[in-house]
């Protein structure tokens, strides 16, 4: 392969960097003001779409019908969200999604660091087949299994009126069990855990046995503790793969109070029909949870990024 | 360490059996439905308790407060059986259902559509009503055409969305064109004459045909065919009629007198409001959006109306979409639905109903109602009901036919098949759904 | 289950240890009951909720099913069915069509700004925040901003772009000309977020050295890109389009909100048409039986990249 012939395997160190002359600081710097225009063009690019949600969520419904419709809403109007609030209650539908979300993190954090961990730094028997497992189970689309596993909540023995073979009732259909449960440990969490897990001191997890510290306590209070960016990551991911959650929540809810944001968005569609200006401005509604949350975390998730390895 | 080896032992014992339950139990989980209970419409409002579920594809953003207050409510009051509405849009409704059915949770009335009785019925999820019951109620025999399943009935209508013609008189005066099309050649040269100046002569695809598939079914039935025989068993779409209803939309967009990408988007006027076509299929249900957008259209004489003429010589027709009730045979409040569904059926009621919601009543008898006697459209619908005979569906394999068959009627006109592959595409559909009842 | 059955073994493997190495075996010992333990959870969730959903998908496979009725058993019928239907090989086209082009646009974009943001540009974390939005925002609302935008009168941003050129309105969606490729314009801008920040991670574990060594040799920047950059991302690249490709199959809440499969099925998928088979034609044993055969071009497809790219897992 070409990376062996221009990889030599030596540590990366601090190398001199050799005399620049001015002609070439000054390639450099026009070099510079081009990747800077090309990506201020390129990121406006890929944020437009949302400026125009955002603009089309304060515009007056009778500028959309207006032909030349003007770019920017001639006066903001912000009772397009109270008026899309009072149209479809929103608020239920995002209590939901983040009960869903945060179960989904939590779940996923707990769940699928342990078993990262141990597949990372334990010898145990079996340990090959289950990490062959997982890599095999990412490779499963949920759209493949979709169907039994309704068939599987629905028949949830001694649930929703079901008896104990699983025939009767309901199962888990229309419950937090069925949102919460089937989705609850992601095995592309684990695999992520594993490579955080990996790129830690091995030496420690040693030393800390010498010392007569438990296997669990050095798993929670030694080496976790080093892969807070990733333990974040994997939160976060998980988090947004919850919010975001469509077609399952779609099928195993019925009630208005179990729907989440990303149904109550598809129905509310169906309910507002052509009123473009209370689509976008539930759609708003929707997508800002989620930017917010990345603003405030995006530092930590690039570093888990760079952190996983998986490069 | 809160748990002991021995618990997650016993504990991930006891997943494992789960496991082992479940998959016998998702293969096994054939919940056969009760023997046709026949439903009892007399009941009386004293005996009736507990709560009911609605399911309903119409009923959208301004028309839930009457549903709730003027139709619900007063029910409610009466009875004292509570109703939870579940609002779907149309084109989710089969699987809502599906997946209701799949899911053991499914309303005790849903509302359907033109095509629908027939396959829920077959699969047995539709309660069996009462004839004497229907047969009271003196609604034209086109309109009850599609309640039927083995001659007995399975759902009863509740509103009717009806599609016709209108054109543009003073657009038509201005080629000359004083007479009405008396044939489906008529209509296609009026059309032709009328295209050119930024003006296309027919828009019969976009918006108002609410899919290629019922634009198709309407001029079938135009040209004298039928989807199904009379049991429901043979596709007859795909005969020569079929040919002519296909043949016939192509020639109109191959000579752009129809334009396939005309597309009325939605919040938009549609091309015929815009003036932008001269001819357009016309629904009882753009009455809304005509006063709301363009009120001009709506006074008497600004759009001439008329049917469908026929292809074959014989009388024009109508085509009929609409809302049916239907009782879910799985319901655990039979009695309590029946007596809702009776209560919709109340003139008085149908009249409330239809004015939120801008459809047609399935009858002319209802209490005197301003918003439906100022629809210019549901007055010539109504007038002209033994004529909605342009219905889709007639066969228990329809759900399955419904929307494959948009598919093949968009590809045909597209150019993507021709006109022969198609009608053995349609056939091979149809034959196949059917042999799987 | 298996796990656990092998658990008891583990003890007397300790005990019978010899003598001078009882303590390191006591270890060994707490570290494959505790190695067990912690992995157990979740791979007993993902055996339940993704190894028996697969085992009765594969049963079903071969049954008649519709929901209501008792399956049957149908043999292969299910399985030659799908051989004959024409539309469920055209969905695989469409996702091919997607992939094939979606894929390596958006790789090799997000790759060109993967590079530039490695370097100390004033503001990169909120360029990199900008590019990445698309991901994380939900997919439905993605698809119905872009409905918006693909809105057919004059008044869709796109056609109000088109119409400073003199070109539309366009009939985005609507079109079966159009439809496909408007599907793709989206899966691109969502996609190069992911991609980007994964490329980024990559490069900022390439060793400096390398591009000095080549400045030395005289490399320009295109030169250092394809020799340097390019072959060491090569592991990066796999892992890419390995997520990429899965998820690329799964393609299901664009088209449910853009297209639902139209125009003349035009934008059908295989995940649409597993779920119109499923729910809207009520044949759950032929809905089954396409997400076997879903799952064996998923399984070829894996092989095929790794062929193609010649990397090696995440490690």
């Amino acid at each position: 392969m070409a990376t062996d012939t221009l990889s030599p395997r030596t540590p990366a160190a601090p190398a001199a960097r050799p005399p620049r002359s001015t002609s070439l600081r000054r390639q450099k710097r026009l070099a510079s003001g081009g990747v800077l225009a090309v990506l201020i063009i390129a990121s406006l690019l890929m944020a437009a779409p949302f400026l125009w949600m955002a603009l089309s969520s304060i515009r007056d419904p009778t500028e959309l019908a207006k032909v030349p419709m003007p770019l920017i809403p001639q006066d903001l109007r912000l009772e397009n969200y109270t008026e899309a609030l009072s149209r479809a209650p929103f608020g239920i539908y995002a209590r939901n999604s983040l009960i869903l979300a945060t179960a989904a993190a939590v779940l996923n954090v707990v769940f699928g660091s342990a078993c990262g961990y141990a597949l990372a730094k334990m010898r145990f028997p079996l340990a090959p087949a289950v990490f062959g497992w997982m890599v095999a189970c990412i490779m499963i689309p949920f759209y493949a299994t979709v169907i039994p596993v309704f068939l599987m909540v629905r028949h949830m023995p001694l649930f929703g009126g079901n008896t104990i073979l699983g025939a009767g009732g309901t199962g888990w259909i229309d419950t937090w069990w069925a949102l919460i449960v089937p989705g609850a440990i992601s095995p592309f969490m684990v695999f992520l855990f594993r490579q955080f897990y990996v790129a830690t001191p091995t030496e420690l997890i040693e030393a800390a046995r010498l010392d007569g510290v438990s296997e669990f306590g050095i798993y929670t209070r030694i080496v976790t503790p080093l892969i807070k960016p990733g333990l974040l990551t994997v939160a976060l991911l998980s988090f947004e793969a919850g919010w975001n959650n469509f077609l399952w929540p779609l099928l195993v809810t019925t009630s208005d109070s179990l729907r989440v944001i990303q149904v109550g968005i598809s129905s509310f569609r169906q309910e507002a029909a052509t009123d473009w200006h209370l689509l976008m401005a539930g759609t708003t509604l929707a997508a800002v949870p989620m930017i917010i949350l990345f603003l405030v975390f995006q530092r930590y998730f690039v570093e888990g990024f760079a952190a996983s390895g998986i490069k | 360490m809160p748990v002991s080896r021995r618990t997650l032992l016993t504990a991930s014992g006891a997943i494992a059996a789960g496991a082992a339950t479940l998959t016998a139990a998702a293969c096994g989980s054939g919940g056969e439905m009760d023997p046709e209970e026949p439903v009892d419409l007399d009941v009386p409002d004293s005996a009736l308790t507990g709560s009911i579920g609605l399911l309903t594809p119409d009923f959208v953003g301004d028309a839930r407060a009457p549903l709730d207050e003027e139709i619900i409510a007063p029910f409610t009051e009466r009875t004292g059986v509570s109703v939870s509405v579940d609002q779907v849009d149309w084109n989710k409704l089969n699987e809502k259902i599906s997946t209701g059915i799949a899911g053991g949770i499914i309303a005790d009335v849903i509302m359907t559509g033109v095509g629908w009785t027939q396959p829920f019925a077959e699969k047995g999820i539709f309660a069996e009503i009462p004839a004497d019951f229907i047969e009271s109620l003196g609604f034209d025999e086109s309109v009850l055409v599609s309640t039927r399943f083995e001659g007995k009935y399975y759902s009863l209508p509740q509103a009717l969305d009806l599609r016709f013609l209108g054109t543009h008189p003073d657009l038509l005066a201005a080629r000359g064109i004083t007479e009405r099309p008396a044939s489906l050649d008529e209509l296609a040269a009026m059309a032709l004459e009328l295209t050119g100046d930024g003006v296309v002569g027919l828009d019969y695809l976009s918006g108002s045909a609410g899919s290629a598939r019922q634009a198709f079914v309407f001029l079938l039935y135009a040209f004298g065919g039928c989807m199904f025989s009379e049991d429901g068993l043979t596709p007859m779409l795909h005969e020569e009629p079929g040919r002519l209803a296909l043949q016939w939309m192509l020639d109109r967009i191959s000579e752009g007198s129809i334009d396939y990408d005309l597309q009325a988007a939605e919040g938009q006027p549609s091309p015929f409001q815009q003036r932008k076509a001269a001819i357009s299929l016309v629904s009882t249900g753009n009455w809304v959006t005509w006063t709301q957008m363009t009120p001009e259209l709506c006074e008497e004489g600004a759009v001439d109306l008329h049917l469908m003429p026929s292809g074959a010589g014989g009388d024009p027709v109508m085509f009929q979409g609409g809302t049916f009730l239907s009782l879910s045979s799985l319901s655990k409040n039979k009695d309590a639905a029946g007596a809702f569904m009776k209560h919709m059926l109340d003139p008085e009621i149908l009249g409330i109903a239809n004015a939120a919601t801008g459809k047609v009543p399935p009858t002319p008898d209802v209490p005197p109602n301003e918003q439906i006697e100022s629809s210019l459209l549901t007055q010539f619908g109504l007038q002209n009901l033994p004529y909605a005979g342009a219905t889709e569906g007639g066969s228990a394999a329809y759900m399955e036919v419904r929307t494959n068959l948009d598919g093949i009627v968009e590809t045909c006109l597209t150019g993507r098949a021709s006109v022969q592959q198609t009608l053995d595409d349609m056939k091979a559909l149809c034959d196949g759904a059917i042999s799987r009842i | 289950m298996t796990t656990t059955d092998r658990l008891p073994a583990a003890a007397p493997a300790g005990r019978t240890a010899p003598r001078g190495t009882r303590r390191r075996a006591s270890v060994r010992t707490a570290e494959r009951r505790w190695g067990l333990l912690l992995a157990a959870p979740a791979t007993l969730h993902t055996l339940l909720w993704i190894g028996v959903p697969i085992v009765v998908a594969f049963v079903l496979s071969f049954t008649a099913y519709d929901i209501i009725h008792t399956p049957e058993f149908a043999g292969l019928d299910n399985y030659a069915t799908i051989l004959g239907d024409g539309l469920f090989w055209r969905s695989v086209l469409h996702n091919v069509i997607i992939a094939a082009i979606g894929i390596p646009v958006s790789m090799f974009l997000a790759l060109v700004l993967a590079v530039m943001l490695n370097r100390a540009v004033p503001g990169r974390g909120i360029f990199r925040v900008m590019v990445f939005l698309p991901h994380i925002t939900a997919t439905v609302a993605v698809a119905m901003i872009w409905l918006w935008i693909y809105n057919p009168s004059e008044n869709g941003l796109l056609n109000i772009v088109l119409g400073v050129v003199g070109i539309g309105p366009l009939p985005f969606l609507t079109n079966p000309d159009l439809a496909l490729g408007s599907v793709i314009l989206v899966t691109i801008w969502q996609g190069i977020g992911l991609k980007m920040l994964i490329y980024l991670a990559a490069l900022q574990g390439v060793d400096g050295q390398l591009y000095e060594a080549a400045d030395l040799d005289g490399a320009g920047v295109v030169q250092k890109f394809r020799h340097v950059t390019v072959p060491m991302l090569r592991p990066a690249t796999f892992f890419i389009l390995i997520t990429s490709l899965i998820g690329n199959f799964q393609t299901f809440d664009l088209i449910y909100i853009l297209t639902e499969g139209g125009p003349a099925n035009s934008t059908s998928v295989v995940t649409y048409r597993i779920y119109q088979t499923a729910f809207q034609e009520f044949r759950v044993g032929l809905a089954n039986a396409q997400s076997v055969v879903l799952l064996l071009i998923l399984v070829v497809l894996a092989f095929l990249s790794r062929r193609i790219v010649g990397g090696t897992d995440g490690d």
